[in-house]
């Protein structure tokens, strides 16, 4: 088994500093974070475009208006486009062997893989959502929710993310059983896509598949931290908050349940790569 | 002439610094058959040289033919006349067998499947890769893929074979049997051979002539024969001793002496290395001894009379 | 010999050597296809809503999906090598190419075989068939998705070409062509009008698949001859591209492959 560092405390300083240098790379890496933000305003001006042209009643129905459904994709894809294939790094070390000599390090290799990619995912949403935000409001003239709402809105999106993140570690490491993530993340994203309502709020699906996308996680990490800008309501912040909680507390859980059966995997010789 | 270089120059921009001239008037020629050695240290040139050679390059000022194809405006015919290897790209299609990629190769360079045939038999026996043709390419090692590249760039019966680094990697015993198979195969064939590398074994055990490259101009271009005559001669043995300041001894040049360890130069034309073996294993208690040729740069350095 | 023999050689190895390992290529195309449906599950949640955006119902949104998916899995299953060029630009990969005494850019298109694309494929199929009003729709569908990808592969080879004149890397070219995708998976109604001009343009993601279907849904000969010429006009234009980088990459001013 992989040694384990001694004290907390320099565990502690370590996925900090990995959390800097993921956070560090991603800003010095300017033509990537372009790239994102192109591919962003490309997919929020289209399906904005698209929902300018429906009419108004379509909407009502959900009790949702033009304004709140863009600003509602604004911040669903902020989160999916800020973790991207995050799992990638995790299948690449793990195919071509490099994660041999990580797993020999005093600090758990997700662990340190974790706090780098989470200093990523912090480094792409803090570059992306004044942009973000002023494209939203370009595009609606309008913004559903006041300075105030912003921390919550800021800490719902970070959790949502961090749901997220977790998600893309457990489909990066089950590289080491299918001897490929691909399969597993191709799915996963596009029930993420659904069952957290990407391009919808679930207010306007159906009621059963509201249901079970509620014993899911994913709207954990859509769904909640856009809900919550357009519903700044206590309550209703306090309930999605309450829920991001619960889901992240189980999956990072699973995380490191996966992280402990890998490396066990790993280093009894069992890997399917 | 197969090979003819006029006043080669390349110089490449940079933006937002200062051109740099890699090559810098460079000219030789080469014979069909004959096997020759561009060596040099890192940055010296060799690369850029051989990538004009074979048409991967322009060059900023000066010519070139090779096999009576200038290299850089008729790349495409020229490929039929010549082959490349490089050291650290490969040209095998990874997953298939080594077969496979062949066949392929055949297809590309056009050859009619009796030529193929004929040509595939008589270069996988000289290169002894007959037992690796049904292997898929991920899982030879190092020297058997290196052998197997070099059949590669030999199928189609090019004039002029250019490898860049062929034995990077590869460890003694598979740079040996590289070496043999290379030299047969190069008399076998006709085929001239232009070689890059940093190590003189590759030289000493292939190539006849060597065309001494640094900061993009010729230095030396000399039979091998005059090169080990001048400089090939020193020999670097390394002692590693339980003694914590070993002594020198003897008439060997000291290069170095640290803690347990000390380095010596000889002349071997005028001094035997058992010999200073022996001494050295009389005089102090020895953990380990190596003998290697001097360093490339240090034999530049030389050359010209620098001091290192 | 046939002097094009070396292209279907180089293809069929391409695609054998990911078939190697049958059950992964199988897997990967399953998961694709799978994938494919529960997008196809956004739509429908859409339109669910929406009822119809200007007249373009799910049928039509659906069938402008499997065009594209069908179109992007003959990319990725045969010319995989696309998303390569800016790579190869980079990092000297292309030597080994212009080495032969063929094509290098065919080369590096047929580097490369996704079985995801055998998923992209079918499940397009899959989709149009159940948009297609007739099997002679259907099938004219797939031949407009054939022409699509002409015109899609043209598209990214041409924006990994950046990367003989810029210092563009792999990772924002392949995010410029998911961007470039996202613009044909849209039906383009309603758009401003220099963005429509662009997309039958410079960016011609109309013709991949939108256009199709408007000729699907009226016929017009005008339009069937533009994606034809479409299909015909870019993959000539990436090639002059390409051909254009090559002088520069060769003249090697870029970063040198120094040991």
């Amino acid at each position: 088994m992989s040694a384990r560092i001694t004290s907390a405390r320099g565990a502690f300083a370590a996925l900090a500093h990995a959390f800097r240098l993921g956070w560090s790379e991603t800003w010095a890496q300017r033509s990537a974070l372009l790239g994102t933000f192109v591919n962003y305003a490309v997919i929020l001006s289209l399906w904005a475009n698209l929902y300018r042209q429906l009419h108004p009643q379509s909407l009502a129905r959900a009790s949702l208006g033009y304004a709140q459904v863009v600003w509602y994709l604004a911040l669903t894809e902020l989160v999916a486009l800020a973790i991207g294939y995050a799992f990638r790094q995790i299948q690449d070390e793990i195919l071509d062997g490099s994660v041999t000599a990580l797993l020999v390090r005093p600090v758990g290799y997700v662990a340190l893989t974790a706090a780098q990619e989470i200093g990523r995912t912090a480094a792409k949403i803090a570059a992306l959502a004044v942009p973000g935000a002023a494209l939203a409001y370009w595009l609606t003239g309008t913004a559903p929710f006041g300075a105030a709402v912003v921390p919550a809105v800021a800490v719902s999106v970070m959790a949502g993310a961090a749901n997220l993140l977790a998600m893309q570690v457990l489909v990066g490491l089950s590289t080491a059983w299918f001897g490929t993530a691909r399969p597993v993340f191709f799915i996963a994203q596009k029930l993420m896509f659904v069952l957290g309502g990407l391009i919808l709020p679930l207010d306007a699906y159906p009621a059963v598949l509201v249901k079970i996308a509620w014993l899911t996680p994913f709207p954990a990490m859509l769904y909640a931290p856009a809900s919550v800008a357009l519903d700044p309501t206590w309550p209703h912040v306090a309930a999605m908050l309450a829920v991001q909680a619960f889901w992240l507390g189980l999956a990072w859980l699973a995380v490191v349940a996966a992280s402990t059966a890998f490396e066990r995997r790993y280093v009894e010789g069992g890997l399917a790569a | 002439m197969i090979v003819e270089a006029k006043g080669l120059t390349k110089t490449f921009v940079r933006a937002r610094s200062e051109p740099f001239t890699a090559v810098s008037g460079v000219d030789f020629t080469i014979d069909a058959g004959e096997r020759v050695a561009f060596i040099g240290p890192n940055g010296a040139g060799k690369s850029t040289t051989l990538k004009m050679l074979t048409g991967l390059l322009y060059p900023s000022a000066g010519a070139a033919r090779v096999a009576g194809f200038v290299p850089w405006a008729e790349r495409r015919r020229l490929a039929y006349e010549i082959g490349i290897v490089f050291g650290q790209r490969s040209q095998l299609w990874y997953h298939l067998r080594v077969r496979d990629s062949f066949d392929l190769l055949a297809k590309i360079y056009g050859l009619g499947a009796k030529l193929y045939r004929a040509r595939a038999e008589r270069i996988t026996n000289v290169l002894q890769i007959e037992a690796l043709l049904d292997e898929p390419v991920k899982t030879l090692s190092l020297g058997q893929r290196m052998r197997c590249e070099i059949a590669a760039a030999l199928l189609h019966g090019p004039k002029v074979l250019f490898l860049d680094e062929p034995t990077i990697g590869l460890d003694v015993t598979a740079k040996a049997l590289l070496r043999e198979h290379l030299k047969h195969l190069a008399e076998a064939e006709d085929t001239a051979i232009v070689l890059t590398s940093h190590d003189i074994g590759d030289i000493e055990h292939i190539c006849a002539r060597v065309i001494l490259v640094n900061h993009g101009r010729i230095l030396l271009d000399e039979p091998l024969e005059n090169l080990r005559a001048s400089f090939l001669r020193e020999k670097r043995i390394t002692i590693v001793t339980e003694d914590e300041r070993p002594e020198p001894f003897g008439a060997a040049v000291v290069v170095e002496r640290g803690p347990h360890r000390l380095t010596l130069s000889i002349d071997a034309s005028t001094c035997a290395i058992d010999e200073v073996v022996a001494e050295a294993l009389k005089r102090l208690r020895v953990r380990d001894l190596t003998i290697e040729n001097a360093p490339l740069e240090e034999i530049i350095r030389h050359l010209y009379g620098e001091r290192p | 010999m046939n002097r094009f023999a070396w292209i279907p050689a180089l293809g069929l190895a391409n695609l054998r050597s990911e078939l190697l390992r049958p059950w992964n290529a199988a897997l990967l195309g399953a998961f694709m296809a799978i994938n494919n449906f529960v997008w196809f599950g956004v739509w429908a949640l859409f339109f669910g809503l929406a009822g119809d955006v200007r007249g373009w119902t799910l049928r039509d949104v659906t069938e402008i999906y499997g065009i594209l998916a069908v179109a992007y899995g003959i990319y990725s299953a045969f010319f995989g090598g696309a998303r390569n060029v800016a790579l190869f630009i980079q990092n000297g990969g292309l030597d080994v190419y212009l080495g032969r005494p063929r094509s290098p850019l065919l080369g590096v298109l047929f580097s490369r075989c996704d079985p995801t694309g055998f998923g992209d494929i079918a499940s397009g199929a899959v989709l149009i068939a159940w948009a297609a009003g007739s099997p002679a729709e259907w099938l004219l569908a797939l031949v407009f998705a054939t022409l699509g990808a002409s015109v899609l592969v043209s598209v990214y080879v041409a924006i990994n070409c950046l990367a003989f004149w810029t210092s563009a890397r792999p990772r924002l070219c392949d995010q410029l062509f998911e961007s470039f995708l996202q613009f044909a998976m849209v039906p383009q109604i309603g758009l401003p009008v220099f963005v429509t001009v662009l997309l039958y343009t410079v960016l011609p993601a109309a013709f991949i698949a939108f256009v199709p279907v408007e000729i699907l849904r009226a016929f017009s000969l005008g339009k069937a001859a533009a994606v034809v010429a479409a299909a015909t006009v870019f993959p000539a234009i990436a090639a002059g591209l390409f051909r254009l980088g090559l002088r520069r990459y060769a003249s090697g001013n870029r970063a040198l492959d120094v040991r």
